[in-house]
Parts: structure tokens; sequence; C-alpha cells
């Protein structure tokens, strides 16, 4: 047994335990004349470490006793108990024959039988797994994006600060010259392959998406997406009630054929949504899994067609950061850009079907795409006193005020 | 559309490198219920449980760039979920005392042995409630100390060899020999013990 690979639980002694010894090295070690129960054993215990080593036989019962101690110091629970030698030899036969009591050969199948009973009861349980696996899924994900976001905010803050290093003038300089040297080098291709690839892949959903609406429009009388007739008032309500959600809207295009659920899925969103759809599903369940926000619609509805200037319409952009931050009760920043792309700026999907990129969220004319024109204007009058506040049943100002969310 | 259905879990984690959307997901969904179970087993309770599954997978995210894609994922996977069990093990456990005066039961020969063929383990065509059975195995592998309970239940979760679980732990083959007799024979006894008081009442 190999000691120094025990636990690190640091045991400690009970008082009792501690007088004991106390008063055996008073005595010089030796064993007082009539020894209580507590102080005997402790007395033979400390014996242990002295016994002289005779021969290989009584070192290796020494080295086993030494070993059964100091098992028992560290965990109680696992000190006293073992198997019979020929228990051994199943186990061993067991694990070699890759844990199938089948594959033992017939002098340990029965013991064999035994241990994968045992692997049974612990390996099986009672299946109660499946209750809130979907939460538990968002919930890691979440987590994992919490560190992300977490990890880019210090990295800007860091970038904002700069930074001092312990070092002379001198050898700053130069360090600089060299990582100039290697990020002129290797930053443009690793970082513009990196960003490139993915906002390609933006773009390519953008097109796709283009089409779906495209076709969505044609056989329904040119309305654009919507759930349901009844849609409203908190458009926020994502995975519960269809007939609310402003991403139920948007998730119309994947309910019906026109659009899958990659289409829809950026792949800076850990949380995005892939694969097959629930053929009953009629929204996202997590705003979490959302990668795109979609214009606020209307109650009754939107008709593509009704529009003067469609190129000026923002129908679908990269997922809303203040939507984010009002359904996670946290202040709202309204120039910020979309988490997604490392919050470096957002795509944007017109209504005539051109897509655009966009390093900013404020459009010609202060228009903020997260934002409907009344809180634009009360935030440009300073009237804000309390930060901004969406309930979920703002509409926009009016077609050309560009308003996306969830 | 992306159709996990036919790869590995390395493939998966590959895509995931390569920023694949849906990948992540599709591995943690993949093992959600192996890992959650293993885990509630290692820690004794279901929030636990899910508190040190969601801390594996962010760790397994940080350090997806460390993962050697020659060797397999799960075995990796399992080693961090372990390591933070045994972590978090160790913050609760600190500071334990002993009594060293505690009896120790003894045979003839000075130790106490297990005899398999003596344990009564219930088959799985048994019947034996399920959630009983659970519970029953639960108190059982609470009579273990950690590292005994560890080198059990990886062994048994990933039915790994004797050489692969000590590259895993970084211990010494027969360290993981002598560790998992003692473990089998300490869950056998331990599960004697539940199973009998349970009879018993």
């Amino acid at each position: 047994m190999n000691h120094d690979e025990q636990p690190t639980i640091t045991p400690e002694l009970s008082e009792a335990d501690k007088q004991a010894i106390d008063q055996l090295f008073e005595h010089g070690l030796a064993t007082p004349a009539s020894p209580d129960p507590r102080q005997q054993r402790v007395s033979d215990l400390l014996s242990l470490l002295g016994t002289p080593v005779q021969d290989e036989a009584h070192r290796a019962s020494r080295i086993d006793l030494i070993d059964v101690m100091t098992r028992r110091q560290s965990d109680p629970r696992d000190a006293e108990v073992f198997l019979t030698p020929k228990g051994q030899d199943a186990v061993d036969a067991f694990v070699d024959a890759g844990y199938q009591a089948d594959a033992v050969v017939a002098q340990h199948s029965e013991h064999a039988k035994r241990l994968e009973q045992i692997g049974a009861m612990l390996t099986d349980g009672a299946k109660p797994e499946h209750i809130g696996r979907e939460d538990l899924v968002i919930s890691t994900l979440g987590t994992i994006q919490n560190h992300i976001d977490s990890e880019q905010a210090a990295m800007q803050f860091e970038s904002q600060r700069g930074f001092q290093l312990p070092a002379r003038w001198a050898d700053v300089v130069s360090i600089a010259a060299m990582l100039l040297l290697a990020f002129s080098v290797v930053m443009p291709i690793l970082s513009g392959m990196r960003s490139s690839s993915q906002q390609q892949l933006c773009f390519d959903n953008m097109n796709q998406t283009a089409n779906a609406f495209g076709l969505y429009t044609g056989a329904n009388r040119d309305m654009l997406p919507m759930a349901t007739a009844g849609f409203g008032p908190t458009w926020l309500d994502v995975g519960t009630t269809p007939e609310r959600s402003n991403s139920s809207n948007l998730y119309t295009l994947i309910r019906n054929g026109f659009a899958g659920l990659d289409d829809l899925a950026c792949p800076t969103n850990l949380n995005a949504k892939t694969g097959e759809p629930d053929p009953d599903a009629w929204d996202w369940e997590s705003l979490e899994q959302i990668s795109y926000s979609y214009r606020i619609m209307p109650r009754g509805g939107m008709r593509a067609t009704s529009i003067n200037e469609p190129m000026r319409v923002v129908l679908l952009a990269d997922r809303s950061p203040v939507i984010l931050r009002v359904v996670r009760q946290q202040p709202v920043i309204p120039e910020q850009n979309t988490p997604n792309h490392s919050s470096s700026g957002q795509h944007m999907l017109m209504l005539d079907g051109s897509s655009q990129w966009s390093s900013s969220p404020v459009l010609e004319g202060r228009d903020n795409i997260w934002l409907p024109r009344p809180i634009e204007t009360l935030i440009h009058n300073e009237r804000v006193k309390r930060g901004i506040e969406i309930e979920g049943n703002e509409q926009p100002a009016g077609p050309t005020d560009a308003f996306v969310g969830p | 559309m992306s159709d996990w259905h036919d790869k590995s879990d390395e493939q998966v984690f590959e895509a995931f490198r390569a920023e694949a959307p849906g990948a992540y997901r599709e591995l943690i969904e993949r093992y959600h219920d192996d890992l959650l179970r293993f885990l509630t087993r290692m820690m004794g309770d279901r929030a636990a449980a899910e508190d040190i599954f969601q801390d594996t997978f962010l760790q397994v995210h940080i350090s997806a760039a460390s993962f050697d894609s020659s060797r397999r994922f799960r075995p990796w996977l399992f080693t961090i979920a372990a390591n933070k069990a045994r972590d978090s093990l160790r913050k609760r456990g600190r500071r334990k005392t002993v009594e060293l005066s505690a009896p120790i039961k003894k045979s003839e020969s000075g130790a106490s042995f297990v005899d398999l063929l003596e344990v009564d383990v219930p088959s799985p065509d048994e019947n034996m409630d399920l959630a009983e059975r659970d519970e029953l195995v639960q108190q059982a592998l609470a009579q273990l100390g950690p590292a005994l309970r560890e080198v059990l239940l990886l062994a048994y979760f990933q039915r790994l060899s004797y050489a692969q679980i000590a590259e895993d732990l970084g211990i010494p083959l027969g360290t993981v020999k002598s560790r998992m007799h003692s473990a089998v024979a300490a869950f056998a006894r331990a599960w004697q013990s539940v199973s009998k008081g349970r009879t018993n009442e």
C-alpha cells in the first residue's frame, strides 16, 4: 500500500486518546503497571512501529499491520475487512474479463456472478435521473455561458485598465517588440480564421432564414410568421405559453418546416438547440437556447408588403443582450452588443432579405435595435431615473422603428 | 442539420472543439444519466451530485484544448468528475475525529474476512423495490471511506482494467488491486449489514 496515496483528510485524535499518549510519553513509553484499555491499545499501536524486523515473513506481516492501522487513521470505515484469498483472485479474474461473469474461468464463476450483481446494484440505480434532466442540461450550459461571459468581461476590463509589468523598460520594450512580431504574423491568421468562420456561418444562417421568411410569407398572404393571433401581452415569456412569447412567433418557421433548428442556431451560443425539432414544440424551451431575436410583432400581425422601406426594417438580429439582462434581473446597458460573436457586433437581416454586420446596435437616427423608440427618447432626454425597465408589453413605435426580442 | 447518432463521443468532442453548434449540449445529454448516477453514488445525495455535474462540464470546457484526441473521452470525463467529487468530499469531511480505541472486529487470524458467496445480493430479476434497493446501496456506500468508494465506482461505472485505473488515478497497480479488493469486501460487508437491518425491521 502506498501511504502517500491516502486521502489527505487530516485525522484528529480524540481528547481521551491524546491524554493516553501523553501519559505514555510521561512514563517513557513504557506501559503502566495496570493500564486501562485505552492506554493498552495506544501502547500496542506504538509498539508496532518499534518491532524489530526479523525476517521477510515478519516484515510482510508488519507492513500489513501498519497498513491496516494507517488506513484506519485515514478513514476508520475501511480498515478491518478483507476478501478471502479466493475472493481476491475472483475479483482479479472478473476485472480481467472486462466485468463479464460469463467470461470468467469456471473456478471463479460463482464469485464472478456475485460481483456482477454488485455491479448492477451500483450502476443501475432506480433510474430517477430523467427527472429534471432538461433543467440540469440547461443550467450546466448556463454555468458555462456565465463563465465565458465573465471571462470576456474581465478581458475587456483588463484591456481598458491597462497592465503593469514588474520589469525594466528595456525588457518591456524587447518583449513588446517580439510579441508584436509574433502577433502580427499569427493573430491575423488564427483570430481571423476563427471569427470569420463563425461570422460566415451566421451569415449563412441569415441567408437561409431569409429564404424561409420568403417562402413563409408567400404561403401566408404576405403575413410575417406569428404563432397565434392572440399573441401578447408579455412577449418575454419564453417556452411556457406559446400565445405570448415573441420567440414562438419566430419558431413558427421551424414548426411549419420552413427552417430547421440549426438554421437558427449561432455557433457561438453554446446553449443553442440543434438537431431534429420536437414535432409538438411551439417555442424554444428557454431564453438561453435562442440565438436570434425577431422583430417584436404587433398584435394582429404584420404584412411584409405593407412597408414602404423594407431595407430599413430589421427583421432578425443576433440575440438581444438587453432582454437577457432584463430576464436575469441585471442592469440594462443599451449600447451593448449581442453576446454572440464575443460581443464584437451583430448581424441583422432586413425585411428586403439583405443582411449586414454592424459593430454597434445603434442605427442611423439613433435607433437602437434592442429598444423601442419611447424608451430611446427617455434615455436621450436623460429621464431614466431607476434604470431601464422592460415588462414585455412594449411595441415598436412604427414600421421602421427597429426593436427585436427576446 | 446535425445528427450525432452515429458519431462517437470523441467525434462529438472534436466537433465541439471545431465550434459545431449543439455539440457540447449533445455530450452533456449523452452523459447526463450515467455521470449523474455515478456522482450521486459518490456524493450520497442528488443535489451535491448536480453541483459537481455542472462543475465537471465547466472544467471539461475550460480544459478542452488539453484533451488528447487519440484517447477516449469517457475516462477523461469520469476522472475529472471523480476529482471534483473528491475535492468536495474533502472539504466536507475535513478534520474528522478518530477514536483509536474503537473496537476492531477480528477473526482468529487477526482480520475480518468476507466471503462473497455468503453475501446475499439480490439478482436483477428479484422482486425488490428498486427505490428501496437504491437507498440501501447508498447507505452501504456511505459506510465506505472516499478512497474505496471512488475506486469501486470508477471501476464498475467505467469497466476499466487495473492498469487503466492506475493510470487515471495516478497510483501504482498494486495499490489499485488492493484497494479494489478492500472496496469489494467493504461494500459486501456494508451491504450485508444494511440489508439485514432492513429484514429485521
